[in-house]
């Protein structure tokens, strides 16, 4: 039983101007908005939604589910809290009430299982996007992922998807290019966008020609040729330097503003001053006026000099993104795997104390381990069978999840952007990581919390809470066991799977 | 005949890893909460006593005397691997004929491949090592046990090649006619005692490659024939096609679905197993690493195959299609001492192999490795 509604999707979920993630601009910015109304021009016209449109997607829907009562022998409100046998109500879309002893509504339907926990989220996936886009070798840094959903072709991925307990997904269009563009953060269950842009995706390593080449047994194998190491280096300097014109195009974005502000200020007080001695004015006028019929001279009318409308700097979309990225307002994810290309990423970025890097694949990060911590920079691991422990010490292999995590360094668990089925596989890889070293409870943060709280969705989803959105899974036992069962999926408030259909 | 020629360099190179013909390794007995027994069996609180390399006896008390192991975890017969190329490299393929049935893989393995400690790490302790995929019949598949350095039994079974894989644009066959054709007039030609004559004559079992339902329905056909006992191996999916697989008594060995596997090749399993076909996966371990095959099996068992089918594919099922269930795959007196101690469920991808067994030895120990993948 699955219920979708596959209408427009709307674009407003948190597009925050980049001057309201300054703080001490606000004001400014509130200013500029309010003179916009007056100039009938604003700057940000392009960009900018009424300051409250902060209510989730979710509330697109004109009636409201039924509610649901989910009693189960443990529920998972975090990664390593859970209460045991107690009940999780969900009214009007979202967590209304969790414990042992509380009232279910009238009316609830009641569910059943072993244990309830978040839905899963693949922080690094291709699920729910045109196939071409998601596929793409070249992309531009503004290119939106949110403009290549296609909820019809992908109904069966997604469906898949739901049925595995990976109700979100964060997917990026070019997983081959250098700048993939921006992530949408998006609910499997009904390809809307939980988060219209939660990242920008960039790649070290990638965007080399396609090749054939003819393997030992004389079979053709397709794939991606590589990068060579200075192409790689050049794309690590691109990246720097279009976080540097980025801070730029904000500062001068931000000049702007101020500027515009004053120059704004300075009419509106002109005015007030005629408005306040109007009277007086006319007076003076009207005297002069008389003086000079008098005089037999032509009236001549004092002229209000206005001071010059300071100069809006040019609209870059591409600058404007990484303003937004070194201004903290975006994560930026770098796909990179060695490690001297870590700790080359590491260095350069250094400079931009706000930015919000995140490490995407990273074989050897474990070499960087000390930098990553201290600069708190979360890895995205893909978990694979084929990922081998070489001699190289700097490869972790298979035990990579669990060595970064026992390094202190926060691990999210992602498919890699593989395939868009992929991402229902994203249990199974959690799973691999664990039984190669890494902590079951790491594991499910892993692929719940943890990637809600780095692409900022920690608030409304990835754990159990009152006030939190009902995207949340029932299974029959433990959340990674491979012979676990999703017995229901509910997504939005509504149950979108049942194992018993 | 090839067997005692191509038996002797392999003890050799089994010499060399272990210096002199070892002692008989020490008589011990495993205590375990949980033994899967490889058949879809499981037992409970039982004691397996191991003595000569093999397996003395499975339940009752443990011997006086003996050292007794308490396995705080699940025990298992060693994992067999199907297909797979470890090590061999080149070794595996002719390349510039597509016949070369009497080859036999066991000159193709190297004891000493530090590869083979990654499979023994992940639990399988017997391999089939088979020729590459691109051939029509690229030889006989030798059974090896990575863990000990040793090969098992050369010559185990014949390995053809009947899917697309196996036709060129350039070089004979080119049609699956053309395949057939060569495929028949090797059997009917094939000399007394070779080893497509004993396929022929059911006492050496092969394992078919096909990929699509209509190369297993051509592969079926063609068993038939010559009657043939064994396996298809690498069919990507199976409805519709069932009950003509039943019918021909062959198994079916499915190559490890990897991340992103599609539904119908994962549901195909258990269509099979329910109607009585015997399953196994390939491990590829060469190119698809060595977990994999613990993740196809997870993955088919998320896709509802039972945890015990999928560990009866890995072991029961496997040494049979391999024909060495009389000595492989189950956790039964007079078998092989080849186990494997896990932390959970032997097919949950959440538990860690804690202990290998293999000939009676204990040849691998997570806690001496650090409990990391390190080599």
């Amino acid at each position: 039983m699955r219920s979708k509604t596959l209408g427009p999707r709307r674009h407003t979920a948190r597009r925050t101007p980049l001057l309201h993630a300054q703080a001490p601009l606000t004001r400014a910015a509130g200013l500029a908005l309010l003179a916009a109304g007056v100039l009938g021009q604003t700057a940000w016209a392009q960009d900018s939604e009424a300051p409250g449109s902060e209510a989730p997607a979710a509330a697109s829907a004109a009636e409201e589910p039924q509610a649901l009562a989910i009693r189960a022998a443990r529920v998972v409100l975090r990664p390593g809290q859970v209460l045991e046998n107690a009940t999780v109500v969900v009214e009007g879309r979202r967590i209304t009430a969790i414990g042992a002893d509380v009232e279910v509504p009238e009316g609830a339907r009641v569910l059943e299982g072993d244990v309830v926990c978040a839905g899963f989220i693949d922080p690094w996936s291709v699920a729910g996007l045109d196939a071409n886009s998601a596929r793409a070798t070249s992309s531009e840094a503004f290119a939106r992922a949110a403009d290549a959903v296609d909820p019809y072709s992908q109904e069966h991925v997604l469906d898949e998807l739901v049925r595995a307990g990976v109700l979100a997904t964060r997917s990026i269009v070019g997983a081959r290019a250098p700048f993939g563009g921006l992530s949408v953060f998006l609910r499997t269950a009904d390809a809307q966008p939980l988060l219209d842009e939660s990242a920008l995706h960039t790649a070290v390593g990638v965007g080399g020609g396609f090749s054939q080449q003819r393997s030992f047994d004389g079979s053709l194998t397709f794939g991606f040729s590589e990068v060579d190491p200075l192409q790689r280096l050049a794309q690590i300097d691109k990246i720097a330097d279009q976080l540097r014109a980025g801070a730029k195009y904000g500062a001068d974005r931000v000049e702007y503003e101020l500027e515009l502000a004053e120059w704004q200020k300075e009419i509106a007080d002109k005015e007030e001053e005629l408005q306040d001695d109007f009277k007086k004015a006319k007076k003076d006028r009207d005297k002069k006026v008389k003086k000079a019929e008098d005089d037999g001279k032509e009236f001549k009318e004092k002229k209000y000099k206005e001071a010059r409308r300071p100069r809006e700097p040019r609209f870059d979309p591409e600058k404007a993104v990484f303003a937004r990225v070194v201004n903290g307002e975006l994560p930026l994810v770098v796909r990179a795997d060695r490690a001297l290309e870590i700790r080359d990423i590491l260095k350069q970025t250094a400079e931009f104390d706000r930015l919000r890097l995140v490490v995407a694949g990273g074989r050897s990060a474990l070499a960087c381990a000390r930098d990553l911590v201290a600069r708190d920079v979360p890895v995205i691991v893909t978990p694979s069978a084929s990922a081998k422990s070489t001699g190289d010490s700097l490869n972790r292999g298979l035990g990579l999840a669990g060595d970064l995590h026992a390094a202190g360094i926060e691990v999210l668990i992602g498919s890699g952007g593989s395939s868009a089925l992929a991402s229902r596989d994203l249990p199974l890889l959690a799973a691999l990581a664990v039984g190669h070293g890494l902590d079951a409870d790491a594991a499910l943060h892993a692929i719940t919390r943890g990637p809600a709280q780095v692409f900022d969705l920690g608030a409304d989803v990835g754990t159990l809470r009152r006030g939190r959105a009902a995207e949340l899974i029932v299974l029959s036992g433990n959340p990674l066991s491979s012979s676990t069962r999703v017995l229901f999926a509910v997504s939005n408030g509504e149950v979108v799977h049942s194992d018993a259909d | 005949m090839l067997t005692p020629l191509l038996l002797e360099p392999a003890l050799v190179l089994a010499g060399a890893l272990g210096g002199p013909p070892p002692a008989a390794p020490e008589t011990l007995a495993l205590r375990a909460a949980h033994v899967h027994v490889g058949d879809g069996t499981v037992l409970e609180d039982t004691v397996v006593v191991l003595e000569g390399g093999k397996i003395a006896r499975v339940g009752g008390d443990a011997p006086s005397g003996v050292r007794v192991i308490e396995v705080d975890g699940h025990l298992s017969p060693g994992l067999i691997a199907l297909r797979d190329g470890t090590g061999a490299g080149s070794e595996r393929t002719e390349s510039t004929r597509k016949l070369t049935p009497t080859v036999d893989l066991a000159r193709a393995f190297d004891p000493e491949h530090p590869d083979w400690a990654r499979l023994v790490r992940e639990g399988i302790t017997t391999v089939v090592l088979t020729p590459g995929s691109s051939r029509v019949a690229g030889g006989v598949g030798a059974i090896v046990s990575p863990a000990l350095g040793e090969v098992v039994k050369p010559g185990a079974l014949v390995c053809l090649g009947a899917s697309s894989r196996s036709l060129s644009t350039n070089e004979e066959p080119t049609s699956y006619a053309g395949l057939y054709a060569h495929l028949g007039r090797a059997f009917s030609e094939a000399a007394d005692g070779s080893p497509l004559a004993r396929a022929k004559a059911g006492s050496l079992p092969v394992m078919m490659e096909v990929v699509e339902r209509s190369e297993a329905m051509l592969a079926v056909e063609f068993a038939k024939e010559h009657g043939l006992v064994g396996a298809l191996v690498g069919l990507r999916r199976a409805d519709g096609a069932v009950e003509a697989i039943a019918a021909s008594g062959l198994g079916v060995v499915f190559e490890p679905a990897g991340v992103g596997a599609s539904r119908t090749t994962l549901m195909s399993a258990r269509l099979l197993h329910e109607a009585g076909v015997p399953i196994a996966f390939t491990a590829d371990a060469e190119s698809r690493g060595a977990a994999a095959l613990r993740m196809a099996a997870a993955a088919y068992v998320r896709a509802g195959l039972g945890s015990e089918a999928a560990l009866q594919a890995m072991t029961h099922g496997a040494a049979e299609i391999a024909g060495v269930s009389g000595s492989h795959g189950t956790i039964a007196a007079g078998k092989v001492a080849e186990l494997v101690v896990w932390s959970g469920a032997p097919t949950d991808l959440t538990s860690r192999v804690l202990h290998v067994f293999a000939g009676g030895e204990h040849v691998y120990d997570a806690q001496a490795h650090g409990g990391q993948e390190a080599r």
